[in-house]
Parts: C-alpha cells; structure tokens; sequence
C-alpha cells in the first residue's frame, strides 16, 4: 500500500463519519505536496470530492519552486489559491539554507504561479543563517509583484528546518533574536507600506485575501486533518495521526481506523480561543466566550487582564495584544494559563 | 592501672582527602567482624548521602570493634572526624575522645596539605600517631620516600609505618597490630565521680537526642540521674550503649569506653558538643576542659522557591534541628521572597550543607539569600541593635555607628606562602597581630579579620593561595566599628529586600557595579525594561538595564501545532513558577546568590 493508498484509504473512512458536512476550505501541504506528482494529487482530490460534501470557497496548495510547472494542473484540479515556499530571494541564504531552489528559480516560479492563479502568497523565513535585513527586505520587495499575500516566520534554532552539513557544524552564525526582530520589523512595515495588513502573527495580505483557511484555525472552529502526522478536531475532540509515514501507512493497511482522540475540556477549550484568538489582529471576541462557555472573562482574568494592561488593546468586548507588542504573544498568552 | 582500661584503645583516623581514610576504616570493620562483608557499603561511616557524594565527613559515626591479639580480646574504638572549618570545634572535641590517631599517607602523594593540617591538629592534641603509608598496590607507589617525608616534614618515625593497600585488604592486619602496641590506653579512674565527654549528639525518634560519648571516669548505667555540666540540666538516664557500629545497649559505660548515653532528652540543644555529663548526686566537682558554647557566625534567609510550601520548609527545618543543635532559624518575611525563615549557621559550608539537606531529603526548592553576620549597630539616640539581616538596619539618619563581628584568625602555613596571605588578609581588611616561626617548615600568622570578610570566600582564596597548604583557624574576637553601608539593589525602581547587603564604604562602588551587572546577566529580559540600580540610601551608585524582551513567540500555529504550543506554554509557565515575582520582575532564584559571587579582579 502505498502512502496515497493510505491517503485515500483513510478519506474514504473519514468521509463515512463526517461526510455530510459541507467543507468550504481545503489545504493540501504541511511539506511539499508537489514531490507526490499531479497524478497523486489528482487522486486525492478526487476521493475528497467523492466522499465529503466539498464546497468550496478556498482551495490552497503548497507548491515549492522548484516543483516541475504544476500550474496549470493544479488549477485544473479545483486548486484556487498557491503558497509558495520562496524563503529568501537571496542565494548565498538559501544555499547556507540548504533549499534546492535559488532565488531566479523562485522567481520565474511565481511568474508562471500568477499566469494561472490570482491568489498568490510567498512564505518568507526570517532569522535564517547569513540573511540580514537588508536580505529580508528585498525578498519582499522581489515577491511582491506576484503576491497578494505573504507569510514571514521568525526561524527558530528548535524548528526542524532542511540545513546545510555546514550549518550544523556551526561554521554559519544564526542571526540572534534582536537581529530576527529587526528583520520582521523592517518586512512588516515594507508589506504595510504595500498595502498589506497583518491579520495575524506571522501573515499578512491584501484586503480580502487572508487565508480563510488559517483564520478557522485561529478562530477554534473545527477542522478535519487527514495524512500523516495530521491533526484533527471535530465535537471538542482533538485527533492526531502517526506522524511518521510508515508507521501511519501500515495503520491503515491493517485496517486501524482512525486515530484515539482526546477529549479537549471545557478550560483548554477556553485557553486554546484565548491563545489563538490573540494572535490575529481581529482579537478574541469576549462577548462570543461570554456566551459560549457561559463564564465573565472580565472578571475570571480581572488580575492578569490588570498586570497585563499596557499590552492589551480593547474595542468594545473584543481583546487584543497592542500592535506593537505582537511578539510578545507567547508571553501573554502564558498569563491567561490556569 | 584498671586491668579493663588497658584493653581499650580509642583512635581516629587523620588523612589528606582521597587518601583512603573511609576506606581503611571499612577494612578494618571488616577484619575485627564489626560489619560483615555483605553489609559493607561503600564508605560506612559517612552515613549522609551528601557525604559520600562530596566525599567529606559531616557527622561522626563512632564504632566499637573486637580484636583478639596474642590471645587477648581488645575493644578498639573508632571516631571519626568532620574535615572543614567551619567544624573545627567539633573536630578538636573528638580528637579529646581519642588517645591515639593513625595518620595515612598516599604512597603514590607522599604528604599533601591536609595531611600536615590534620597530623598537626592530632599533635597539638597530645595524640599518638600511626603512621601509615596507603595504595602501595600502585605501580606508581612510593613507600620510602614517602617515609623519608614523614620523618622530615612532621618529624614522626616512619620506620614501621605499615605498608598496606586499603582498597586490596593488603597489611591490615599490621595497622590493628600497631594500635593495640603503639597506642596509649585511656588513663581514667573508674572510681571517680562520672564525667563523660560528649563529643557528638544525633536524634533518634524512639529514645530522643543521644549524647555520643566518652567516658573519662567513673561509670554510668541505666537509671542514673544525670546533669549536663554546662546547664545543670538533669535527666534520667534510660539507656546505656556501644556502636557495633548500630546502636547496641549494654548494661554499663565505663572509664575508657566510647558509646551513647540516651536519656529522653527532647531536644539536641541540651547535648551540646564538648560539654561534660556527670552523675545528679556525688557529681564530679569539676566538667572537663575545653567547652565552648558554639553560636552562628552566618546568617541567611531561606525561602520556599514556592511561597505555599512555607509550612513544609518549617517542619524540614524542625525535623534537621532534632539532629543539628548549631543550627537556628526564626521565621522572616521579606517583600521580595515572601514568608520564610532566618537561619544562622556556624559557616559557610554548614549553610550549602543544611541548604542541600533541605532540598534533597525534603524535596523543597529554596531561594536563598546572600550570607550576612551579626552586625552592632548603635543608634543616635544611644539605643543599640544587632542586625542580622542587612534590610532591617535602621535609616542611615538615625545610624551614629555599625560595628562588626572580628575574627582572631591563626593561619598555618608553611614559609613560602607568607607573602600572598599577607597581602590576602590586608585585601581583606585585616590587621595584623603577629608572625611566628614554629619551627622551619610551619609559620603561623595572626591576623585580626572582619568576620563578614572571612564568610565570602577566604578559605577558598586561602587554599588557592597557598595551593591547599594554609590552615586557618579563628575565634570570635568582638566587634569593631568601621565605615560600614548598607547597599540596596533596586529593580524597576523598587527597593529589592532580600539584596541588600552591608559592605565598607570603600567597597561599595565596586560591588555596586559587578552586582549589578551579574543582575543584568541572571534576570531574564522581560515584557518591560527593567532598570537595575544599587543605592547608598536615596543615592544611585550603580546602574544597569535589563532590555525588554521583545520576541517571545511561536511563529506558527496551525492546526497541528495547537497542541504542541499549549505543551510549550505549560512547560515555559512552569519554569517561570521557580522564579520569584517582585512587582511585575520576575526574578531567578539564583539572582538571590549571585550577589555573592566575586569576580576575581575584584
């Protein structure tokens, strides 16, 4: 069997559960999606279509660049919107990187990208070894023709990141946080110079193309996950699949089924809207808690919402973490921890 | 001569550290049957963990074994002695217990500087020494010379110095041999009046504090009414015993024998070290030299990491003081740390040592403050207060003078060293007393040394000064006023209690400055800016700022990630919980410390 099988197999199973809902978003990556080859894509979507209820508003791929011209067929497939991995316009960075692709490469991708498709995002990585401020605006700048959208993630040492042997033995020095910030600083406000907003942490984009996707994700709604080392939650229930690809192909060959879920309680539930809430600049609806877990946010976090003040913004019942302390949301969201 | 008193010998054993002192004990428990091989632990008589890991004996574990030469039996009484400083009472009151001490010497090191410290100390103790040269099994083993250095450097005769390998049971045998034949037997009267000598105590929870002790004269058994010399405390004496080296009841102590006296003494104060015990009726008309009443030199707070564990670190602090008569506590609060306990200790290892005791066998995580002494300080209006605790000395207005404990310190070292102790007693604000050539390889200076000086880090510079070879010994010599200050340490504008300490004036900007800057260092960046400041009264002498953080965040979280970023925020959370939160700072137990480390060019 082989990993699309799986795939496929477990579609199949999940749309005998939850096949009667209407799915209005679809994201295919988490990796490199490209490398399985239309003909496995085509497959997949197509169990999709067959066993749930798609209707669909946004269809998102992750290409890379250096994947063979897909396009055209992507689009064929039903696919609306593209994610490209450029990571940095800078060769000497994505070298260091260990990216197969360079900065021509990536590019002349995101040319050919627009040809088929309006909606375009780049996936910039800042804080990588060897980039500067000056790299990390430039891959803005160069980009930003194609792209309606950006997202830029801040490199951190722990995230499992492609590298070069010559950076794992340490013969690169790694930008330190101060250098990381500066570089998101600088992009933000290249981006907002451009018309862009951030509508959360790490993304940003033209009025009306945020993923619809991700703000799901941000705004606790449920959400099926299918593939290796996917997540799902459905009915207060989180779901994890085999994040290895060969322990989770052999579950479905002898007919596992579907993964054990964890019951998510009532308090997580509240600290997870609270935690993913105010990483977006829409904030965390209050009113909306209020009324869902039937609770008094205002007073239930009267302390932490006190030591908390010069960092919080409120319009209306709505919450957020000021603009410029985004950064700061790990550190915030901690405080509302019980 | 008492018949029975010639068949008692009571040794210690004296060595360098890793010399093979535990070890030869366990050999020879081994050989005179007082602990079979299949119950031998590693190193028996250091009974705490924390002294088998650090190598160093805190608490004395006595034991009686039996030897039978030329066919007849021998009682041999093992005490063994605590190897720091800070303990040196406790060690001159159990080497007072012994008649005879066997000093080892590494054959592959010949003599190291505590072998000389600890053969002195024996010496100066009217005690007969066995010299005996340990790991001969080694290739690189050196037994003459090691002999020639003995005769020569202490000016003992090594020439029947046993040859033995501790660790390979080679020649023990001969060591039993020499103390039955070279050592004195105790000279008592066992007629006379009771005066037993305690020279350890330890609390059982069955039988109350016992007295381990020495028996001088006289004879002492269960049912005998008994009276502490020092206090006049009485006690019925309810049980009698031998160290096999578990506490064994026998029916009768008698002149000559080391064992405990067990009396339902409730608490461990009353069975202080060096004092002597004597009988209710007919007691002896005078207890035997040497009794000093033993204070705290060192003063600390100590705080639970975690302010509900309060009532956990008092019943942790109750439970040790059952076994630890020189330790004090009373309970403190500081705006910093929360409710908690001020301790005094006799030193500086004393404190790491109750510190780890409380954090290993009772599992508490503690924040403590830096060391402080005893300081006079007397007021404009004639009222005069002992501080112990640097925060609460009175506003600088109302101060006329601070005075502080002085040391008499007495450094032996051999000549050679002269020169650098000077010049690290003169750094230390010390004055010299004297300089005496005891003979050419041993000169002792006396110094006069601010107590508060000597806590930091002395001994340490000492030894590393003279490379292991100085010895310091000191007493408390009263108090003496100097240009003293208190020093106040400010986070976020807000006067931090529990950093505050006292230093001389002279000394002030420069350990403003380096604290300050460990500060910097140890208090993690924050939400906000956090200025760091040292002040002499309203007076800003130092600054430093801790820079807001400015990225603490996950960059992606979708939906695969929420579970993963709610276990690092849980995990992040807890590590916050061992830091201590002063207004909105949050702070790591080990800033606490930190004011205590010197940087070296200090």
């Amino acid at each position: 069997m082989s990993y699309i099988d799986a795939l496929c197999e477990e579609i199949r199973e999940a749309g005998a559960r939850y096949g009667d809902v209407p799915i209005d978003t679809l994201y295919i990556g988490g990796g490199t999606p490209g490398l399985a080859g239309i003909r496995a894509l085509e497959r997949v979507v197509n169990a999709l279509d067959r066993y749930f209820l798609l209707d669909l508003d946004e269809f998102t791929v992750e290409v890379n660049p250096d994947d063979d011209n897909p396009y055209r067929a992507l689009r064929a497939l039903g696919a609306n919107r593209l994610s490209m991995g450029v990571q940095c316009t800078d060769d000497a960075v994505l070298r260091v990187a260990g990216r197969r692709h360079d900065a021509a490469t990536a590019l002349g991708a995101l040319g050919r990208a627009c040809e088929c498709f309006d909606n375009v995002s780049a996936d910039i990585m800042l804080g990588l070894p060897e980039q500067t401020v000056a790299k990390a605006t430039k891959s803005v700048d160069d980009v930003l023709p194609f792209v309606k959208h950006v997202s830029a993630y801040m490199l951190k040492l722990s995230d499992s990141v492609p590298m070069s042997s010559a950076l794992r033995r340490g013969e690169y020095a790694l930008p330190d946080d101060d250098l990381t910030v500066d570089m998101y600083e600088a992009v933000y406000a290249r981006l907002r110079e451009r018309g862009m907003a951030r509508y959360e942490i790490s993304n940003f984009s033209l009025p009306g193309y945020e993923s619809r996707h991700n703000l799901k994700y941000w705004r606790r709604e449920e959400y099926i996950g299918l593939g290796a080392a996917a997540h799902s939650e459905i009915d207060d229930v989180r779901y994890a699949n085999p994040a290895s690809i060969v322990e989770y192909v052999s579950g479905k060959r002898l007919g596992r089924g579907a993964a054990r879920g964890e019951p998510v309680s009532e308090d997580e539930r509240i600290f997870e809207h609270i935690m993913l809430a105010l990483r977006t600049a829409e904030g965390l609806d209050t009113a909306m808690l209020d009324k869902k877990f039937s609770i008094n946010f205002r007073k239930r976090y009267a302390d932490v919402l006190k030591n908390l003040a010069p960092l919080l913004v409120w319009r209306g019942d709505v919450l957020s973490i000021a603009d410029d302390k985004l950064l700061l949301e790990s550190a915030v969201a901690r405080e509302f921890m019980i | 001569m008492d018949p029975r008193e010639q068949k008692i010998r009571n040794f210690c054993i004296v060595a360098h550290i890793d010399h093979g002192k535990s070890t030869l004990a366990d050999r020879l428990m081994e050989l005179t049957g007082a602990v079979g091989k299949r119950d031998m632990k590693e190193q028996l008589l250091d009974s705490m963990d924390i002294e088998r890991e650090r190598g160093i004996t805190i608490k004395l574990t006595p034991v009686r074994m039996k030897y039978v030469y030329k066919g007849e039996e021998y009682t041999l009484n093992l005490i063994d002695t605590p190897g720091h400083v800070d303990f040196t009472y406790e060690v001159s009151r159990s080497l007072a217990a012994c008649e005879g001490a066997i000093l080892i010497v590494d054959a592959t090191q010949g003599i190291e500087a505590q072998t000389l410290t600890n053969a002195y100390l024996a010496i100066d103790n009217d005690l007969e020494i066995i010299p005996v040269i340990n790991k001969i099994d080694l290739p690189s083993a050196r037994p003459d010379e090691c002999k020639q250095e003995i005769e020569e450097v202490i000016g003992l005769d090594a020439s029947e110095a046993p040859l033995i390998s501790a660790k390979e049971g080679i020649n023990i045998e001969e060591v039993l041999e020499q103390i039955v034949e070279k050592l004195p037997s105790p000279r008592g009267d066992g007629s006379a009046p009771l005066r037993a000598l305690i020279f350890d105590s330890a609390y059982d929870n069955y039988k109350g504090a016992i007295c381990n002790v020495r028996i001088v004269d006289g004879s002492i058994r269960a049912g005998t009414r008994i009276v502490m010399m020092s206090s006049g405390k009485e006690f019925e004496c309810t049980e009698v015993g031998i160290f096999t080296p578990n506490m064994q009841a026998v029916d009768e102590l008698k002149a000559g024998d080391v064992g405990y006296i067990a009396a339902s003494i409730k608490n461990v104060k009353d069975t202080a070290v060096g004092d002597t015990i004597t009988t209710a009726t007919c007691g002896a008309p005078e207890p035997l030299k040497g009794y000093k009443k033993i204070s705290p030199m060192v003063f600390a707070g100590i705080y639970p990491a975690d302010g509900s564990k309060y009532n956990d670190l008092r019943d942790a602090l109750d439970k040790l003081n059952l076994n630890d008569a020189s330790l004090i506590y009373e309970a403190e609060t500081s705006g910093a740390l929360g409710f908690g306990f001020r301790a005094g200790f006799l030193g500086l290892l004393h404190m790491e040592i109750i510190e780890e005791r409380l954090e290993r066998e009772f599992d508490l995580d503690l924040v403590t403050t830096a060391p402080s002494v005893s300081y006079m300080v007397r007021k404009t209006n004639g009222e005069v207060l002992k501080v112990d605790n640097p925060s609460h000395l009175p506003n600088p207005a109302e101060i006329e003078e601070i005075s502080e404990p002085i040391v008499k310190a007495n450094i032996y070292t051999p000549p050679e060293y002269v020169g650098s102790i000077m010049e690290l007693c003169q750094e230390k604000r010390g004055i010299f007393v004297n300089l005496t050539y005891l003979d050419t390889s041993r000169v002792r200076i006396d110094y006069s040394i601010p107590l508060a000086e000597i806590i930091y880090d002395f001994f340490d510079s000492l030894k590393s000064r003279t490379r292991g070879y100085a010895s310091l010994e000191y007493e408390m010599d009263g108090y003496r006023a100097d240009n003293l200050v208190k020093l106040d340490f400010l986070l976020n504008g807000e006067t931090c209690d529990a950093l505050s300490l006292i230093v001389h004036r002279d000394k002030a900007y420069a350990r403003a400055r380096s604290i300050c800057e460990r500060l910097k260092e140890v208090i993690p960046r924050q939400m906000f800016e956090i200025p760091v400041q040292a002040a002499i009264g309203s007076k800003i002498i130092a600054r430093e700022t801790v820079k807001a953080l400015r990225k603490d965040v996950l960059a992606k979280c979708y939906g695969g990630d929420i579970t993963r970023k709610k276990k690092l925020l849980e995990k992040q959370k807890e590590g916050k919980k061992r830091m201590r939160q002063f207004g909105s700072v949050a702070i790591p137990s080990e800033a606490f410390m930190s004011i205590l480390k010197f940087d070296d060019n200090e």
